[in-house]
């Protein structure tokens, strides 16, 4: 059932890319433990379903694919397990200079964030965003705009980088 | 800064991504992460050497649960049976019938060849005898397996047509979601393994007595503008899903071409064991994935008159 071959070029890019992981995951937990913990989790995951992949090409899409919904599963989860508990939850996240830049993260919705993430911070190709969100090329694009667009507006408002 | 002040500036400022992409480059790098990732490696190896047996209770709710990497076509047979009726206009139409049936495993295929594996579980729904559905209980077995033959016989053709390269997994088995004295429902989940593809559903309704596959209009008088009464409480409801907390979103509003407008005059749907109408939407039909497959349950408010 196992193909070993493709196995391995998993392992190779999980092994060049796991900080690209973790900075990923970081946008969406905020803090470096559950940063880690969700990292971990998508590995295993992704390696205990590489029989899902056909062509090595799609290898690091769907590696980010298991990422960020393991990502927004745990977070979903989380709402389920802490409702009373949103003290709590604030007090999570880390210490991090930067972390009033990245919560104009918090403006976008889902895919919205996966668009910018992908595209401004991993440098992805468009057709390779497209490819892990399953949409086509010209949708990726507007999404990409609107959320610019959405951005932009927020520091303007909130002069959140000046 | 005055409001026009504000909107100049919006207009004319080039988005600087840089503060942004620099504060995620310097996000830091915890020294263990590559000791987890080693961990998480060896863990992910060891628990795929298991028995296909072992992982596969766990494989297979993981895969439901992300929704986006199994392809899990879903069929369902809702079998109309007699009394208490709260979806209002259809079950006056709807004859009296008499109690349920068992259900049996008819068959099960399985194969394993080279990275493909299937199995899949053939159902069979029996009717007592006397019990005046035999037709529409045929109908259903009749459905099932024409079903499962086609998912087989793609499954087989995809095998031969790949080679020994293709990778593919195709389970298949089924429950029955209800069984009270109105309603009996047969669903048949069927999940599909692959790189990339999205989930698909397929229900068939059937009225026992007439023996006919009962369609969404069906459900509402002749002439009633069924699609434009429906498509708008699907609307409220998503409006009201976006506006809690529940984290659920949907493609409507953004002024995209993907936005939803209405529903399908035909569609898929099932009657749940409450006997209201819900109407299920294949993956990306009207949310983004990882909202899988999205079923909404109509409100039994809009369908009285």
């Amino acid at each position: 059932m196992i193909c070993v071959n493709m196995r391995d070029k998993l392992e190779t890019i999980i092994l060049s890319s796991y900080e690209a992981m973790y900075k990923t995951a970081y946008t969406y937990m905020r803090n470096e433990q559950d940063a880690m913990d969700v990292v971990q989790e998508a590995v295993v995951k992704a390696i205990k379903r590489i029989e899902q992949v056909r062509e090595e090409a799609f290898l690091k899409t769907w590696l980010f694919r298991i990422l960020i919904n393991t990502a927004m599963d745990e977070l979903k989860q989380r709402k389920k397990v802490l409702p009373l508990l949103s003290e709590a939850e604030e007090g999570r996240e880390d210490v991090y200079e930067d972390m009033d830049v990245l919560r104009l993260l918090d403006n976008l919705d889902d895919t919205e964030k996966k668009v910018i993430t992908l595209r401004y911070f991993e440098e992805w190709k468009i057709e390779d965003i497209s490819g892990l969100l399953e949409m086509n090329v010209n949708t990726v694009k507007s999404i990409l705009y609107r959320s610019l667009k959405k951005m932009k507006a927020k520091m303007v408002k909130g002069e959140a980088l000046s | 800064m005055r409001i026009d002040d504000r909107q100049e500036k919006s207009r004319n400022e080039v988005m600087d991504m840089e503060p942004l992409k620099k504060a995620y480059d310097n996000i830091p790098i915890p020294e263990e992460l590559k000791e987890k990732v080693l961990d998480a490696l060896k863990e992910g190896k060891a628990e795929s050497n298991m028995k296909p047996n072992e992982k596969r209770g766990k494989l297979s709710n993981i895969l439901l649960r992300s929704g986006q990497t199994a392809a899990a076509a879903l069929l369902a047979i809702t079998v109309l049976a007699n009394s208490g009726a709260s979806v209002a206009y259809a079950m006056e139409q709807i004859p009296v019938i008499g109690a349920i049936t068992k259900v049996v495993t008819f068959r099960t295929y399985e194969k394993k060849e080279g990275n493909t594996e299937a199995k899949v579980e053939i159902p069979k729904v029996e009717a007592e005898q006397g019990s005046g559905y035999g037709d529409a209980v045929n109908q259903v077995n009749l459905s099932v397996e024409e079903y499962t033959n086609q998912i087989i016989s793609q499954f087989e053709a995809d095998v031969k047509a790949g080679g020994g390269e293709l990778h593919k997994g195709l389970y298949s088995d089924y429950e029955v979601l209800t069984d009270n004295d109105r309603l009996f429902t047969l669903r048949i989940n069927t999940e599909e393994v692959m790189a990339s593809a999205a989930v698909s559903v397929k229900i068939y309704t059937i009225d026992k007595k007439s023996g006919k596959i009962l369609a969404l209009k069906d459900m509402f008088p002749q002439g009633t503008d069924y699609v434009t009464m429906l498509s708008n409480a699907i609307k409220t409801q998503m409006e009201a899903d976006m506006n809690g907390d529940s984290g659920k979103s949907y493609f409507l509003n953004d002024g995209m071409d993907s936005d939803f407008t209405a529903i399908k005059e035909n569609q898929n749907f099932y009657i749940n064991a409450d006997g209201h109408l819900v109407l299920v939407f294949d993956e990306y039909e009207i949310a983004p994935g990882y909202m899988g497959v999205v079923e909404m349950e109509v409100p039994e408010t809009i369908l009285k008159y």
